[in-house]
């Protein structure tokens, strides 16, 4: 393992994969740190320019992007009470009020400090979990693709927000979306409706340019809120803002906010958004004294900058391990390396293991870029907070098409944009998650190919499906997981 | 406003449910191979049939279900009537210079289109007095230096219209 850490730091430390990690890291923070631009649109705004880059290349970028993007979240969160990003939500609950308290300099050298040991943690666990759950992957056939394809799928749909059934239809219409042009194995066309450009199907990438940017576009033109300058909080750092006391009086919290980050990566579709707040409420039920979180003490930053990026180590396991992608980001990861034929999951390893430990040393680079641009340049970000919006998001839609129609040099692209755009605000406005539609239109495909190619080999019998055991647990996990969510939800509009 | 969620949510779940048939009719006419026992039109026909079932869920709850939780309602009250149509404006004019800009995006050029779009666009999100000598100078200056980049550094193809 550590042959190939050398191999793969060799491929980032040269000028070209550092200079696009700076970049990455740099724009991420702007995206992260700027209400309504998200890591998920930064990641897929850049996503076209890694074309024509190599591999390592393109992922140094777009890992940068990621980790920048979860981490600028706490600049807004705490300066202006507008988390930046949905990973930084819970910031604002205690950053702010540090802030007001004249702690505001305190609040973010901890946040970044705590993000970049957050990282650190997650990476720890993805480079000693993903390749030996990449092994074991390994002897997963049909059966067992489908049931986690299932049980991921399941598992979005119950966990995201709102209403359980609403997320499920969100799944669906995924899938569905996912289902138009040629089918897998015979390859008969769906759903295309004589269009000859609907034959290759949706991409990816439209898809989600359209959904999350597009969509954002539109609420923003219609929400009135603006930042205004006066409300920016004074700030003054110095170091990291807190003693070596406070650290060791963090570390249990710490810890706790690492585990609870990292699993909520892990599992597939959710990621920093969900954390984040699950890790502030655990932190808050297990303190000594919860009545003073939200008053502005140091737990609740460190607890919520800690999950959010320990998410990202998270999300990454499933995604280099099996190919299915732990949330937003890494399904735009996913086509950011599909883009360069590398299809994601166990066999990566074998095949592209200079990648795979390319990736590994970019996040290591990239967490490090992320401490030294946020401290040292936050003065910069504040500024750029400044930027007015009706300024900015016309440019970035402006990216959007640029990507979309790069992508096959076609007007079609540009339209499935728009298509998944009003999808998309249609969906939020009616109160439908966004997360599980993505998530059905990449596992669609993966599990509706690998049922079909399982009961080829079975004869057409299913029962192999629910008696093997990896395939069979998933299946009934997914099940559960529904049930259960149902269940909460009855007890929930009754109680 | 919470009856107006539950009303929103049960014309939802006709729509879908009347979707959803939609999707079943027209898997009817994908082909199959008839030596497979799950042909292409499976996974469509299933999902449209989950998505019923969803659908009709989603019906009764709203019909019989108690008041939805706070969590789910819309978070702002409708506050001013004009700043609602106001808002209601922006977004259909925003639509609509999206939809124009990819329409004439191929015939005319990257170039022309692209500084039209966010000239107006800059001007219908616009909060307070427009300022049109700026924008017209961003909308120019953004839409050549993209260009450059992506044709020049990035090397990806975009369409240069009637300058081409």
């Amino acid at each position: 393992m550590l042959e190939m850490f050398y191999v793969g730091f060799a491929q980032v430390l040269a000028l070209k994969p550092l200079v696009l990690i700076f970049l990455g890291v740099g724009v991420g923070i702007v995206f992260g740190a700027i209400p309504g631009l998200t890591a998920t649109m930064a990641v897929a705004l850049f996503l076209p320019i890694t074309f024509g880059m190599h591999p390592v290349e393109g992922m140094s970028l777009l890992i940068g992007l990621y980790i920048g993007g979860v981490s600028g979240g706490l600049i807004s969160a705490i300066l202006i009470k507008i988390p930046g990003t949905p990973s930084s939500i819970a910031t604002t609950f205690d950053g702010y009020p540090m802030a007001e308290k004249g702690e505001a300099g305190k609040a973010l050298g901890a946040g970044i400090f705590y993000s970049f040991l957050g990282g650190w943690f997650s990476f720890l666990v993805l480079f000693f979990i993903a390749p030996p759950l990449a092994d074991i992957a390994l002897k997963f056939g049909p059966p067992e693709y489908f049931s986690i394809a299932i049980f991921s799928l399941t598992l979005i749909a119950s966990l995201s927000t709102g209403s359980t059934i609403k997320g499920l239809m969100s799944g669906i219409v995924g899938i569905l979306l996912s289902c138009v042009g040629t089918a897998p194995i015979d390859a008969f066309p769906r759903f295309t409706f004589g269009f000859r450009e609907l034959d290759g199907g949706f991409n990816l990438l439209p898809a989600l340019v359209g959904l999350f940017a597009i969509t954002e576009i539109l609420k923003t033109a219609e929400s009135d809120i603006e930042i205004k300058l006066e409300h920016i909080a004074n700030y003054k750092i110095k170091g990291f803002g807190f003693s070596a006391k406070e650290f060791v009086q963090q570390l249990g919290n710490f810890i706790r906010s690492a585990l609870i980050g990292t699993g909520i990566g892990i599992l597939p579709g959710i990621g920093g958004g969900t954390s984040n707040i699950l890790s502030y409420i655990a932190a808050k039920k297990m303190s000594k004294h919860p009545e003073k979180f939200g008053t502005g003490i140091l737990d609740g930053v460190v607890a919520s900058e800690t999950a959010n990026n320990a998410s990202i180590g998270g999300a990454l396991v499933p995604l280099l391990a099996m190919g299915i992608p732990g949330d937003t980001v890494t399904a735009m990861l996913l086509g950011g390396l599909m883009i360069h034929g590398l299809s994601p999951g166990p066999l990566l390893f074998t095949t592209s293991g200079n990648i795979v430990y390319g990736i590994f040393a970019a996040l290591i680079v990239a967490n490090f870029v992320m401490v030294l641009m946020e401290y040292f340049g936050i003065r910069f970000f504040v500024r750029l907070l400044k930027i007015p919006k009706h300024i900015m998001l016309p440019i970035i839609i402006v990216f959007c098409v640029v990507g979309a129609y790069g992508l096959n040099n076609r007007v079609f692209d540009a339209w499935s944009v728009m298509l998944f755009g009003v999808i998309g605000y249609a969906f939020e406005k009616w109160g439908f998650p966004l997360a599980p539609v993505i998530l059905g239109f990449i596992l669609g495909p993966i599990a509706e190919t690998n049922l079909r190619r399982g009961l080829m080999m079975t004869q057409g019998d299913f029962l192999p499906f629910l008696t093997k055991p990896v395939s069979g647990a998933f299946l009934v996990i997914a099940l559960a997981s529904v049930v259960y969510s149902v269940i909460k939800e009855r007890k929930r509009t009754k109680g | 406003m919470r009856v107006d969620a539950r009303k929103r949510d049960l014309y939802l779940g006709i729509g879908f449910l009347l979707f959803s048939i939609g999707v079943w009719i027209a898997s009817l006419s994908i082909k199959h191979l008839v030596v497979a026992r799950i042909s292409s039109s499976f996974v469509p026909q299933l999902a449209a049939i989950i998505l019923a079932i969803l659908s009709i869920i989603l019906i009764l709850q709203s019909v019989f279900g108690a008041p939805k939780s706070s969590a789910e309602t819309e978070p702002a009250a409708e506050q001013e009537d004009q700043s609602v149509s106001k808002r209601k404006r922006r977004v259909q004019l925003t639509f609509l210079l999206i939809l124009f800009y990819l329409l004439f995006l191929e015939p005319v050029g990257f170039l022309i289109t692209t500084a039209l779009y966010l000239f107006f666009q800059f001007w219908v999100l616009s909060r307070r007095k427009p300022n049109l000598v700026v924008y017209a100078i961003t909308a120019i200056s953004t839409s050549v230096i993209i260009y450059y980049l992506f044709v020049k550094v990035f090397v990806l193809f975009l369409p240069a219209g009637i300058l081409g």
